[in-house]
């Protein structure tokens, strides 16, 4: 398992002052994977990816990438990761081709390759015909994949993503996606991170939902994304519980929403995971409903929910009914591990 | 779009340091030696940002304006400074005292200039790259830290190299006149050098130190005048906490021989130039004793032989000059080592 692992984090923890960005957080991407990275706001996703590039260093934790301890060898890490940040600039001065290449003396790639792997990148994104059009003309969505392809120049195995299709329209989204699938092919490993699962569930072999600096959920796609439905979710609100009918009533899915009492509701979901209208909230509340997860202090416009999968009956916490194994671990659907 | 080409160079790319160098004869052994050589040198001095800066800069019409203004002030300077040494009917009288005015002003002018432009091109360095969200991607390059201040901060020079060397031809009509020997142009260009690097390394802490461009800019310029009045100001103020000194050569000496306002006021930049290009008070430099009594004054009248000299206590006595380019110096490291660990601790919220 750990041989096949392109990405191993375990107990990893960053802390700000006071605050836990991450609060040991562990997972792991095997090889050739595209990984996505499901998460709110302030979930700890860019964190995470800043510490896996060499940005941030942990407070606690290990992490490894195709085998090297990145604590112990950063210098090791510009070699192995290709990091596309959520906001970056571009030199007005510099046409795509300058980009590229002045990246790639920067990665020490050979002068004399230089010219071929711009090409050859160039191609790949989808711009030969920008090569010399200053990178500030470019689209957003060129802009992204320009990025993309500087991220590539020296050949990375593992290629970290921080919303990579973020305030792209549809048809860029959709060349972005099949520049992954192609970069896939290739044989690199990718983590994407995003707030909303159905923007990266057309793409994604696995995911990792995080929440509050833990990783709550972690599973591979098809077990995330067509377990049996339908499904029952009874959710305890504190705050407004009419705000949370409404809300998850109005997921797509949702066929039912039954408040017991108690600040309890029994929320009956059914379909495809598909067509979130982009809202943290609910989108997340979504994949926890397809996920049968279990999580607890879920904060969302200061409404603070506990989900848990429908048919459980141990007291949590709060006294609401919860299934919980050894070491905190939950079985999600299909065997694949949960983590309370 | 994004079919992956079959020939790609994506897919069988190695940094060049991970090639490995082959060949079994003694012929390939001694090129592997030699190219493991060059690629050593090559890694040493290997710094994309320098080239990239300068491509960048003079790229477009800004570098030709700077240049050329810059010239016209320069050689207005000059122009003004002849035209008082030339007589009614446009010959120059006593040749040998204007080449060394005209040497002398064009000097100070330029030194000015430096003054001027070093933080205006420094100070964004930093911030710019940050503002323009562009620090992170090359923060997870190779490159590193130190590179990273290092070649912006050599780019920024190079451009003021240029500056100065512009100004070659006009240098070039003080030396026709005479009065000036090689070494002083050789004594003022090392004495520039190590002012530029000083202002260029406080810019530089201030770029890396604060986010945006418009702070580290006005900062900068702060520390310019900082560093170019402070001394003398503070050397000013100092000056009643040191008592006063007889001089048995009846030469001006305010406040004694060893003090520390004489050491103070050698770390501004301007004591060093002065000193550098003064001739006591019949020259530039006359104005020091007034700016700072405490400053101590050896030789006798005007001439070559007389200078101001600086105190550094047991480790003996400087020229002004070479005391201030000392201090400058050790601040322009100071402030490049800590622009490097303050890059390198700087973590993005």
């Amino acid at each position: 398992m750990a041989a096949e692992a392109a990405v191993r984090v375990q107990g990893l923890t960053k802390r700000f002052g006071h605050f836990d960005a991450l609060a040991g957080l562990s997972f792991e991407v095997k090889r050739g994977d595209i990984f996505g990275f499901i998460g709110p706001n302030g979930a700890g996703k860019t964190t995470t990816l800043r510490v896996l590039a060499g940005l941030a260093r942990p407070t606690e934790g290990d992490v490894n990438i195709e085998g090297v301890d990145i604590v112990a060898h950063p210098a090791a890490l510009g070699e192995l990761t290709g990091y596309v940040p959520d906001l970056f600039g571009v030199y007005d001065s510099m046409t795509a081709a300058e980009y590229l290449a002045f990246y790639a003396a920067c990665y020490r790639v050979s002068r004399r390759l230089i010219g071929r792997v711009v090409d050859d990148l160039l191609e790949l994104v989808g711009l030969p015909g920008k090569r010399d059009v200053p990178a500030n003309k470019l689209s957003r969505g060129m802009k992204q994949r320009l990025c993309l392809a500087r991220a590539l120049v020296h050949d990375p195995r593992v290629l970290l993503l921080d919303e990579p299709a973020s305030g792209l329209d549809p048809g860029a989204r959709a060349d972005m996606y099949q520049l992954l699938r192609a970069l896939q092919e290739l044989g690199k490993t990718l983590l994407l991170s995003s707030q909303i699962l159905p923007e990266l569930a057309e793409i994604c072999t696995s995911f990792g939902v995080i929440q509050a600096g833990r990783m709550v959920a972690c599973a591979p796609a098809q077990s995330l994304l067509s377990g049996p439905g339908p499904r029952r979710a009874r959710v305890r609100a504190r705050g407004d519980l009419a705000s949370v009918e409404k809300i998850a009533g109005a997921i797509e899915g949702v066929t039912q929403v039954h408040r017991n009492g108690a600040g309890t509701l029994e929320v009956t979901y059914e379909g495809p995971g598909a067509g979130s209208e982009g809202l943290d909230g609910p989108a997340i509340l979504r994949v926890l409903v397809m996920a049968g997860v279990a999580v607890t202090d879920f904060r969302d416009d200061g409404l603070e929910l506990f989900w848990q999968p429908a048919g459980t009956d141990r007291a949590d916490r709060d006294g609401v009914g919860a299934t919980v194994t050894e070491e905190g671990r939950t079985p999600g659907p299909d065997g694949s591990e949960v983590v309370d | 779009m994004t079919s992956a080409p079959a020939d790609t160079a994506l897919t069988g790319l190695a940094p060049v340091s991970a090639q490995p160098v082959t060949g079994s004869s003694g012929t390939s052994r001694q090129k592997a030696r030699a190219n493991d050589a060059a690629a050593i040198v090559r890694r040493l001095v290997w710094n994309p940002i320098v080239a990239k800066e300068l491509r960048s800069r003079m790229r477009g019409w800004h570098a030709l304006a700077l240049l050329t203004g810059y010239l016209c002030v320069i050689g207005a300077v000059g122009y003004v400074v002849y035209s008082g040494y030339s007589g009614s009917s446009g010959n120059v009288i006593e040749a040998g005292a204007a080449g060394s005015a005209l040497f002398r002003s064009l000097a100070l002018a330029v030194m000015a200039s430096i003054a001027l432009v070093v933080p205006g091109l420094v100070g964004p360095a930093i911030s710019g790259e940050r503002e323009r969200q562009t620090l992170e991607l090359l923060l997870v390059t190779p490159l590193g830290p130190a590179r990273i201040v290092l070649g912006k901060l050599v780019a920024a020079l190079a451009l003021v190299a240029l500056l100065v060397l512009a100004c070659a031809p006009l240098f070039s009509v003080a030396f026709l006149l005479g009065g000036i020997a090689p070494v002083h142009v050789l004594e003022l260009f090392a004495f520039a050098l190590v002012v530029t690097l000083c202002l260029g390394s406080l810019s530089m802490f201030a770029s890396v130190a604060l986010p945006r461009v418009g702070p580290a800019t006005v900062v900068s310029y702060l520390a310019m005048l900082v560093l170019m009045a402070g001394p003398l100001i503070g050397s000013y103020g100092l000056q009643g906490a040191f008592p006063s000194a007889d001089n048995a050569n009846g030469v001006t000496e305010v406040s004694g021989r060893v003090g520390a306002p004489g050491v103070v006021v050698a770390i501004s930049p301007v004591a060093g130039a002065a000193d550098l290009l003064g001739s006591g008070p019949c020259g530039v430099s006359g104005f020091l004793p007034v700016i700072s009594p405490n400053f101590v004054w050896v030789g006798g009248d005007c001439g070559a032989a007389l200078e101001y000299t600086t105190s550094l206590g047991p480790l003996g006595t400087l020229q002004t000059w070479q005391a201030s380019l000392s201090f400058d110096g050790f601040i322009a490291l100071a402030g490049i080592g800590a622009s490097v660990i303050m890059l390198r601790r700087r973590e993005p919220s």
